[in-house]
């Protein structure tokens, strides 16, 4: 198992830009910001303060665990091109994480035993991804699994619930309980994939791709 | 501006004035859509708005898809004349725009993927009268 250490996490799928070098759970270095539209730009140069700070070289890397969506169409490309860039050209295999549960395995280690809590991120202006999770034994259980909702049954939905998520602004006046984290941190990306992910390895990476789950190859109509 | 309401321009002039009146609407996460025929006057009605916010730059961003302009606020000006099929608007992350709620957010030739369009949304269609008489149609969809 020891060959997949250093890990390279990256997480890209809504607000945060962040990568991690992962070697165990008593030693990993992570790195984040977040600016709008900075992705693109920015993500390089947060894999290098990691690898910097880790003082490895990327050469050194194992493998790499990216945050694989549902998310950000832009932010989940950019993230796996970078994945997809990086493993290529050291032939090291990419574990595909499902962002929704790496961010459940991080608020599950926060939450006491038990918690039910939502997480909604918006597809677009009318419609959210969900997913019901319940903590149990220090790890997550899916109570509802992960599917796209109108915004509006969601609104039937939130009473006095916790929930995560970018859906609703901090400062609307829906009586819900709101916690504005909508992505995991890269760490948790890492943690996922070293716990979970392990069987997930992808070492012929040609046809990886995001999961939007939204289906974005559309019906397609003549235009006359 | 209340909504529905319809306008006439009689002149450039006109249009500039309901323009002004239409800015007055615009708060962020609306989205504007614009459907007029070619030389309707879209771009020029939207040009208008914009100089209200201080954004002198606008243009018509039937080549580049979408214009992005950063003045008093965050604009997004789409064209969808150019589109050939829906896929296309995803593959440019249509939807991350429509996330962008701190943003305002024009579309002409909306009405060419009326699916991809958020439901809540003001559509302004402009008829060609004359030469130089044009008939603005706000509507409001919730």
């Amino acid at each position: 198992m020891n060959d997949i250490y250093p890990l390279l996490a990256i997480e890209t799928s809504d607000s945060i830009c962040g990568a991690c070098v992962y070697f165990s759970e008593e030693k990993f270095f992570s790195s984040k910001l977040v600016l709008k539209h900075s992705h693109a730009e920015k993500l390089f140069e947060v894999i290098k303060s990691v690898l910097a700070m880790a003082s490895i070289t990327q050469n050194e890397l194992k493998a790499i665990a990216v945050s694989n969506g549902p998310g950000s169409f832009t932010g989940l490309r950019i993230g796996m091109s970078a994945a997809k860039g990086i493993a290529q050209s050291l032939s090291i295999p990419i574990i595909p994480v499902p962002t929704f549960e790496a961010l459940a395995f991080q608020i599950s280690s926060y939450l006491s035993e038990g918690s039910t809590f939502l997480i909604s991120n918006k597809v677009g202006r009318d419609e959210v991804y969900f997913a019901k999770f319940q903590i149990t034994g220090n790890n997550y259980i899916f109570k509802e699994e992960l599917k796209i909702i109108p915004i509006s049954e969601l609104n039937l939905i939130t009473k006095d619930i916790l929930i995560f998520g970018n859906t609703f602004d901090l400062n609307s006046e829906k009586s819900i309980s709101t916690k504005r984290i909508s992505a995991p941190d890269a760490e948790f990306i890492a943690k996922w994939a070293v716990t979970f992910g392990i069987n997930k390895m992808v070492t012929d990476i040609d046809f990886l791709e995001p999961n939007y789950l939204k289906d974005f190859i559309v019906k397609e109509k003549k235009n006359d | 501006m209340v909504l529905p309401s319809l306008r006439k321009s009689k002149s450039e002039y006109d249009t500039t004035l309901i323009a002004d009146e239409f800015a007055v609407n615009l708060q962020n996460g609306i989205v504007v859509v614009l459907n007029g025929d070619l030389g309707a006057g879209k771009t020029f009605f939207i040009k208008q708005v914009l100089q209200k916010f201080n954004v002198t730059n606008a243009n018509s961003p039937t080549f580049a898809i979408v214009n992005e302009y950063y003045g008093d606020k965050t604009f997004y000006h789409f064209d969808f004349y150019r589109i050939n099929k829906e896929s296309e608007l995803h593959d440019i992350g249509i939807e991350d725009y429509f996330n962008d709620e701190q943003s305002i957010i024009f579309i002409e030739w909306g009405n060419l993927f009326p699916d991809v369009l958020p439901k809540k949304r003001i559509e302004i269609n402009i008829s060609y009268i004359n030469e130089q008489e044009r008939e603005f149609n706000f509507i409001e969809y919730e």
